[in-house]
C-alpha cells in the first residue's frame, strides 16, 4: 500500500499534480473559513487556477486554459459583486460556540479520509481503451463534439439560450 | 527551439530555458524603457513641446533615470489598506503579463513554447491580470482606486469576448489555435496575410486590444482626469512600477499578437523580400503596431496637463475626443464610431507633430524676455550720487549703501563706497530704478538667480556692476523720459 504511495511521489508529474491538488484543497478550505468576501474570492481563484493546472498536467490543455479563461473572468465578476453587494464594516459576527462540534467534525473527516484512501488504493483502474493523444486535443474535442456528441451539444446550446432569454425576461420584469 | 522543446525535461534544459527567459525579460525591459521614452517624445511633439531631452543624449536615459528613481523611492502602504493583498496585487498583475509572452513566436525557429492552444493561453493569462487590478483597487481602501478597479473589471468583461471572437475567423481558416502554425499559414506575400480576409476581425481585434491595454480612449480604469490615477492611485515606488511595467509588457504582447495573427508574423510581405530574416521582420512589425497603438491611443487624448502655449488646441481636441469616446462607450455604440475618433485623434497628432515647437530648450537656448521685463539690477557706481533715495523707497529694505567723501578734493559731495542688494527679499518691484535721479541703478532682462546657498543671494556692488548684460533699454539712457521723470 505504501510502496504505491512512494512510487506515486517519485515521478515529477505526480509531484506537480500533488502540489496543485494541495493548493486547490487549501484554497477551498480558506474559501470557507475566511470572513471577508474579497479574501474568499481570492481563495476561490486559487482553487480554480490550480484545477486548471491539474487539467494541464493531465494533458488536457484546452480544458485547462479554458478553465483559467472562464474562471478568471468569473472571479473578477464575483469580486465586483462581493464588493458591491456586501457590507464591509461590522463583519465580525461571532458564531455561537459549540465545542463538541469540532471533535465530531474531526472524527468524521478522519473516517471519510480513511474510507476514500482505502477505496482508491484498492481500486483497479483499467487504462482507457483508446488512449487520448495529448497532441492537439482541441482538434479531438472538436471532432468528438461535432460528430459523436453533436446532439447533447446542441441540446446544451438550446438550454443555454433558454437560460439567457430567461435571465433577460427576469431582469426586464424587475425594471418595470 | 523545437529540439529543446522535444527533449525530455532535465536540468540542462531547465537552465537553457531559464537563461532564455532572463534574456527575454531583459529585452522586454529594454523595450518598455524606450517605449516610455518614445511615448513621451510623441506626446511632446503633438503638444508642441520637445519632450525629454536632458538626461543623456537626446534624453535617451530619461526612462532609465525614472525607473531608478521608482526603484529607490520610499515604498508607502496606506495604514488602512489591506496590507497583504495590497502587496500581492502588482505581482498578480505583472506575472501573467510576462508569462503571456512565452507563446509568442518571433521567428520560424525562435519561440519559447509551442502550445496548441496559444491564443487561449494568452487571453486566459490577460484575464488573470485584471484580477490583480481589481484587487489592487480594492486593497488600497480608496474610493478612486476602487472605482478604477471596478471599471477595469467591467471593461474586461465587455471587451474580452470581442477579442476572442475576432480571432475565431482566423482559427477556423487555419484550423489551429497554435500561433506558430497560424503564421505558417500566412506564407507567400502580404495578400495571404489574415488581415485581408479577416478585415472585420482585424478592426475588432485592434479596438478590443486597445481596450485590453487600458489605453485611451479606453483608459477608464486610470482616467487621470476624473479618478486621479484609478486603481494605482495609492501605489508608489516599485509597486507602481510593476503596474506600469505590466501595462507596457501588454503593449508589447498585443502588438506582437496582432503581428502574428493578422500580419503574417515573420513571413515577408513580398516574395522578393524573402531574404530578409524573419527575426528582423517581426520586431519591425511590432514597432509599427506599437507606433499605431501609441499614436492612436494614448496620444489621441494625450494628457493636456502641461499646457504650453500651443498645446491648448491639441489638448482641447483631445479632451473633446476623449469625451466623445466615453459617451460612445456608455451608450454602447459600436466600433466604427471609435475608429473614426481614433482616426481624428491621429490627424491631430500628425498635424501637431510637424508644427513648429513653441517650447524652449531653456538653458541651451536662452529665453527672450520682453523689453519691459523687470530683472536683476545693474548698478553703475560712477553715476551714483549717494542720495539714498533707492534705499529709502525700497519696500523691502533690501538695499544697503554707504558713501565716502569724494577722493577728488576739488569736488563736493560723496561717491558710493558699498552698495548691496539682498536678493533674498528683493521683489524686483522696480521702485529703486524709478526713483534714482541719475539712472545709476537700472534693471536688466536677466533673471537667473538660483544658487545653492542663501548667502550667495546677497549681491555686492561689484557683482551688480558686472551684471551689465541685457540692460533694459528705456532705463539705459540718462535722458529722462515719462511723466514724473520729465520734471526731474
Ligand atoms: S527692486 Fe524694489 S525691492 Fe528690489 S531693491 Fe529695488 S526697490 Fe528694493
Ligand atoms: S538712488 Fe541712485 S543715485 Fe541715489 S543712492 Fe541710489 S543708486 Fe545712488
Amino acid at each position: 500500500m505504501l510502496d504505491r504511495l512512494i512510487g506515486f511521489l517519485s515521478s515529477g508529474e505526480n509531484l506537480v499534480f500533488f502540489v496543485f491538488s494541495l493548493v486547490a484543497i487549501c484554497g477551498a478550505i480558506f474559501m470557507i473559513s475566511l470572513t471577508r468576501v474579497v479574501h474568499m474570492v481570492m481563495a476561490l481563484a486559487l482553487t480554480f487556477l490550480s484545477l486548471g493546472g491539474i487539467y494541464i498536467t493531465l494533458g488536457a490543455e484546452f480544458v485547462g486554459w479554458v478553465q483559467v479563461l472562464i474562471y478568471a473572468g468569473a472571479i473578477t465578476i464575483l469580486m465586483i459583486f462581493g464588493i458591491m453587494m456586501t457590507r464591509h464594516r461590522g463583519e465580525a459576527e461571532t458564531e455561537p460556540q459549540r465545542p463538541w462540534h469540532n471533535g465530531l467534525l474531526l472524527v468524521g473527516a478522519i473516517v471519510l479520509f480513511g474510507i476514500l484512501f482505502y477505496v482508491i488504493q484498492n481500486a483497479t483502474i483499467t487504462p482507457q481503451s483508446a488512449p487520448v493523444d495529448p497532441k492537439d486535443n482541441t482538434l479531438q474535442i472538436g471532432q468528438l463534439l461535432f460528430n459523436q456528441y453533436v446532439i447533447p451539444f446542441e441540446i446544451m446550446s438550446v438550454l443555454l439560450t433558454v437560460a439567457f432569454i430567461g435571465a433577460i425576461v427576469v431582469a426586464k420584469r424587475e425594471e418595470d | 527551439m523545437m529540439h529543446f522543446l522535444e527533449q525530455p525535461f532535465g536540468w540542462s534544459n531547465f537552465f537553457v530555458f531559464l537563461l532564455l527567459g532572463i534574456v527575454m525579460l531583459l529585452i522586454v525591459l529594454g523595450f518598455v524603457t524606450y517605449a516610455i521614452y518614445f511615448e513621451r517624445k510623441v506626446i511632446g511633439w503633438m503638444q508642441f513641446r520637445i519632450g525629454p531631452n536632458r538626461t543623456g543624449p537626446l534624453g535617451l536615459l530619461q526612462s532609465v533615470a525614472d525607473v531608478t528613481k521608482l526603484l529607490i523611492k520610499e515604498d508607502t502602504i496606506p495604514r488602512k489598506a489591506e496590507r497583504q493583498l495590497f502587496i500581492l496585487a502588482p505581482v498578480i498583475t505583472f506575472i501573467p503579463s510576462f508569462a503571456a509572452i512565452a507563446v509568442l513566436p518571433f521567428a520560424s525557429n525562435l519561440f519559447f513554447a509551442d502550445l496548441d492552444v496559444g491564443i487561449l493561453y494568452y487571453v486566459a493569462l490577460s484575464g488573470i491580470s485584471t484580477i490583480g487590478i481589481v484587487l489592487g483597487g480594492w486593497a488600497s481602501n480608496n474610493k478612486y482606486a476602487l472605482l478604477g478597479g471596478m471599471r477595469s473589471a467591467a471593461q474586461m468583461i465587455s471587451y474580452e469576448v470581442p477579442l476572442v471572437i475576432s480571432v475565431v475567423g482566423i482559427v477556423m481558416m487555419t484550423g489551429t489555435l497554435n500561433l506558430r502554425l497560424i503564421v505558417e499559414g500566412q506564407a507567400g506575400g502580404f495578400w495571404h496575410w489574415n488581415f485581408i480576409p479577416q478585415i472585420i476581425g482585424f478592426v475588432v481585434f485592434v479596438i478590443a486590444g486597445i481596450s485590453e491595454l487600458n489605453r485611451t480612449p479606453f483608459d477608464l480604469p486610470e482616467a487621470e482626469s476624473e479618478l486621479v490615477a484609478g486603481y494605482h492611485v495609492e501605489y508608489s515606488g516599485f509597486r507602481f512600477a510593476f503596474f506600469m511595467l505590466a501595462e507596457y509588457v501588454y503593449v508589447f504582447a498585443i502588438a506582437s499578437l496582432t503581428t502574428v495573427l493578422f500580419l503574417g508574423g515573420w513571413q515577408s510581405p513580398l516574395p522578393v523580400l524573402d531574404f530578409i530574416p524573419g527575426i528582423i521582420l517581426v520586431p519591425a512589425q511590432i514597432f509599427v503596431h506599437r507606433l499605431f497603438l501609441l499614436l492612436a491611443a494614448r496620444d489621441a487624448a494625450a494628457h493636456p496637463d502641461r499646457p504650453a502655449h500651443g498645446s491648448r488646441l491639441a489638448g482641447a481636441a483631445a479632451a473633446r475626443d476623449r469625451q466623445h469616446f466615453r459617451q460612445r462607450d456608455f451608450n454602447g455604440i459600436g466600433g466604427w464610431g471609435r475608429m473614426k475618433g481614433i482616426m481624428k485623434g491621429l490627424g491631430v497628432t500628425f498635424k501637431a507633430m510637424t508644427a513648429k515647437k513653441v517650447t524652449y530648450a531653456y538653458p541651451d537656448v536662452p529665453l527672450e524676455m520682453p523689453d519691459r521685463f523687470r530683472g536683476i539690477q545693474h548698478f553703475e557706481p560712477d553715476k551714483c550720487i549717494v542720495c539714498n533715495m533707492c534705499a529709502k523707497i525700497c519696500p523691502t529694505e533690501c538695499i544697503t549703501l554707504t558713501g565716502k567723501p569724494n577722493p577728488d578734493p576739488e569736488k563736493k559731495g560723496k561717491v558710493i563706497d558699498t552698495y548691496d542688494i539682498n536678493f533674498e527679499i528683493c521683489i524686483l518691484c522696480d521702485l529703486c530704478t524709478e526713483v534714482c535721479p541719475t539712472e545709476a541703478i537700472v534693471m536688466t532682462n536677466n533673471f537667473e538667480l538660483s544658487t545653492y546657498s542663501r548667502d550667495e543671494l546677497f549681491k555686492d556692488m561689484k557683482w551688480l556692476t558686472d551684471n551689465n548684460e541685457n540692460v533694459r533699454k528705456e532705463n539705459n539712457s540718462a535722458a529722462p523720459k515719462g511723466g514724473a521723470k520729465a520734471n526731474a
